[in-house]
């Protein structure tokens, strides 16, 4: 096991932020933690790296416990914080040389190290440029290569795609997904469920300090009731003249109704799209588009928490 | 370490608000000084001021002491109001009600008494210094050689030579030197702000590249030696840079005692990066918070060691003499006024000696503050 966490417990005064949290992380994984703003992931991953104090529970990495004179389980972990942490009056190259140069002395093999780091976040040409100079996107670029330059075994990554462009964010979830390839083991945070779904391979979502599901995305969209949402468009119909049959129906769980769209979520194993389509057919109705899809986490974490993923909870301050 | 402290330098040198205000502004600072004071004179600056006197057994001697300090002249005006007592108690009294500075006790030997520290001190202090040394010389021709001098009564001062003289080791004493000297201690105090930078950078409750340098693999230790040290490294520059500035642009005299001016130097600089270390664990205000705290801490500091009215120093050494003790700037100033006056090395090695022990007590504090190694809040 690369990370353990057992029975976490850390308080901000009456606050509970992190409520018995439990994880284990195993080596090659690229593990998500998922949950809106303030669910307690950011607080999860300072206890984590030893950088809060927590009231109770314990912290292993690589199998040794974690307290913050552990040195020699930090030289093989590479953190890119939520915030970007890097120093304003450095270039590019000397801020990665810094930090790389806090886990590696030898100067060659910092110099290579840094050189691939580069490379691999693709500011090739930009070495030379200060951060303020930095559009976002490269600002969060660099961000993560101060992070794994030195080539850590686990890396964790906290929010890094906040607030960067789609062709950016789309880079830094491709270079994450190499980081794993190449061998490292991989924590992501994150409150957007499209990139968790897409890059990890084990999932926990949190929400007020705790682990509601845990599991590959496969195991936590089969965990509800929810196997199916069709998306229909009503061509020549309103479409709450139906609401009531359908939701009679015993594969149905739930139907939106929005004056001529109508959205029906079915059961898992139900062959809905069939029965739904066929329903409409006995009725004449003409229908516009048709989409099926499977749940999303969205809908894990509503149906388990009774709250959208980005509903936000006002309880920032957690993070 | 040295990597470390070698990229903090850089950093430190491609700061430009920090290189402002530590490097910049002092230098603007003393040249206006110089252009507001190029007017005023040794004269316009020392102002008369009364002494009394005790003469405790008539004599030749005596007669003409009291002709001497009657007659010093600086500018057109005397500089002693001589007041005469006729006993040591009510010269005393008279002191202890400020109606007097200085009392002046002729018997066997010149005895001089002050209630307060102060250039009016300073100055009758030399005085009589000059003067014993100067009558001894001429009781030993007398005695020994008479012929060779004309008389005793003819041993007369001017002001003008005897200020000069007050240092024995230059020509001009410039009496607007307490305020360069309260700047170059205000500019010493300005190495707060990359003091406190420093360890901004490092605590990882303070920024967000504190938290990055905590989850790696080196001490804390290592860190905040090598941080600190680019930091005073580059205040002791900015001061020597002003002090060359003051010396060889404004031609301000601040003596020959190299050494000495450069161990107050690093003292001094010290000082001030060990005071921003020192807010930046103790308060737990944000930065931007503590940045205004230690300008106005720089500030009030400066202005109690004399930055803006030279009087304020004495006053508060009168009224509250702990609080001229503790104030670091007061002592920088102080330090360097002391290598100008005074002839030995005893004031100067005393406002070392505790400027060393504030910033030991300093750095103590930041010690323990520092040693937690995980925090209650990011």
């Amino acid at each position: 096991m690369i990370v353990r966490v057992k029975d976490l417990v850390k308080r901000y005064g009456e606050l509970t932020a992190l409520d018995h949290l439990n994880l284990e992380i195993k080596e090659g994984e690229v593990f998500g933690l998922l949950g809106p703003n303030g669910s307690g992931k950011t607080t999860a991953i300072n206890c984590i790296l030893a950088l809060l104090q927590f009231e109770k529970g314990e912290v292993q990495i690589f199998d040794q416990k974690m307290t913050p004179g552990s040195y020699q389980i930090k030289k093989d972990i590479g953190v890119v914080m939520q915030n970007v942490a890097v120093i304003p009056e450095l270039s590019v190259y000397e801020n990665i040389d810094y930090f790389c140069g806090l886990y590696t002395s030898d100067r060659a093999t910092r110099k290579a190290q840094v050189e691939a780091a580069i490379e691999f976040v693709g500011l090739n040409d930009f070495v030379k440029f200060r951060p303020r100079k930095l559009s976002g996107g490269l600002l969060r670029r660099l961000n993560i290569a101060c992070g794994i330059a030195h080539k850590p075994k686990l890396i964790i990554l906290d929010e890094p795609t906040v607030a960067v462009d789609p062709q950016s964010r789309n880079n830094i979830l491709e270079g994450i997904k190499k980081l794993n390839k190449d061998g490292a083991t991989v924590i992501y945070t994150s409150h957007y469920m499209e990139e968790v779904e897409l890059i990890c391979s084990r999932i926990a979502i949190m929400d007020k300090g705790r682990v509601v599901a845990q599991g590959t995305k496969d195991e936590l969209k089969n965990m509800i009731q929810i196997g199916e949402k069709i998306d229909i468009e009503l061509l020549d119909r309103m479409c709450d003249s139906f609401e009531k049959e359908l939701l009679a129906m015993p594969f149905v769980v739930d139907v939106l109704c929005d004056k001529q769209h109508i959205v029906i979520k079915t059961q898992q194993d139900s062959n809905g799209l069939n029965q739904v389509l066929n329903y409409f057919a006995s009725r004449n109705v003409a229908l516009g588009h048709v989409f099926s899809e499977r749940p999303t986490l969205n809908d894990v974490f509503l149906e388990i928490t009774g709250r959208e993923l980005r509903d936000g909870n006002g309880n920032g301050k957690v993070e | 370490m040295w990597r470390i402290y070698q990229y903090r330098m850089k950093a430190h040198f491609r700061d430009w608000d920090n290189l402002f205000w530590g490097m910049l502004f002092p230098i603007i600072l003393s040249t206006f000084f110089t252009m507001a004071f190029s007017n005023i004179s040794s004269g316009d600056y020392f102002k008369t001021f009364p002494v009394a006197l005790v003469i405790e057994s008539e004599s030749m001697y005596s007669d003409n002491f009291e002709d001497t300090l009657s007659s010093v002249q600086i500018g057109d005006s005397e500089l002693f109001d001589v007041r005469v007592f006729d006993s040591v108690e009510k010269a005393d009294g008279a002191m202890h009600d400020e109606a007097v500075d200085v009392v002046f006790i002729y018997g066997d030997s010149l005895e001089m008494r002050v209630k307060n520290d102060g250039m009016n001190q300073t100055v009758a202090k030399h005085f009589a210094d000059q003067y014993v040394q100067s009558e001894a010389m001429y009781t030993h021709l007398f005695e020994t050689n008479p012929e060779a001098i004309p008389t005793l009564s003819s041993f007369e001062f001017d002001a003008s030579n005897y200020i000069s003289d007050m240092n024995q080791q230059r020509g001009d004493v410039d009496p607007m030197l307490g305020y360069y000297y309260a700047l170059i201690a205000m500019a010493c105090l300005f190495g707060s702000f990359a003091g406190l930078k420093e360890t901004s950078f490092i605590e990882a409750n303070q920024s967000s590249t504190g938290a990055r340098i905590q989850v790696s693999p080196v001490q804390k230790s290592r860190m905040y030696i090598g941080g600190l040290l680019s930091a005073t490294t580059l205040q002791v520059f900015s001061v020597s840079l002003l002090l060359t500035y003051m010396t060889f642009v404004l031609k301000v005299d601040l003596g020959e005692r190299f050494p000495a001016l450069a161990l107050a130097t690093v003292v001094g600089a010290s000082a001030g990066v060990a005071l921003g270390a020192f807010v930046a664990l103790v308060s737990k205000k944000n930065l931007k918070v503590k940045n205004a705290m230690l300008t106005a801490i720089s500030m009030a500091l400066s202005f109690f060691a004399g930055l803006m009215a030279h009087e304020i120093k004495y006053l508060i050494h009168e009224k509250a003499p702990i609080f001229s003790y503790v104030n670091p700037a007061n002592l920088i100033a102080d330090a360097y006024y002391a290598l100008y006056y005074y002839p030995d090395y005893h004031r100067y090695w005393l406002n070392i000696a505790i400027l060393v022990g504030l910033i030991i007590v300093m750095y103590s504090t930041v010690i323990i503050m520092a040693r937690r190694r995980s925090y209650e809040s990011i």
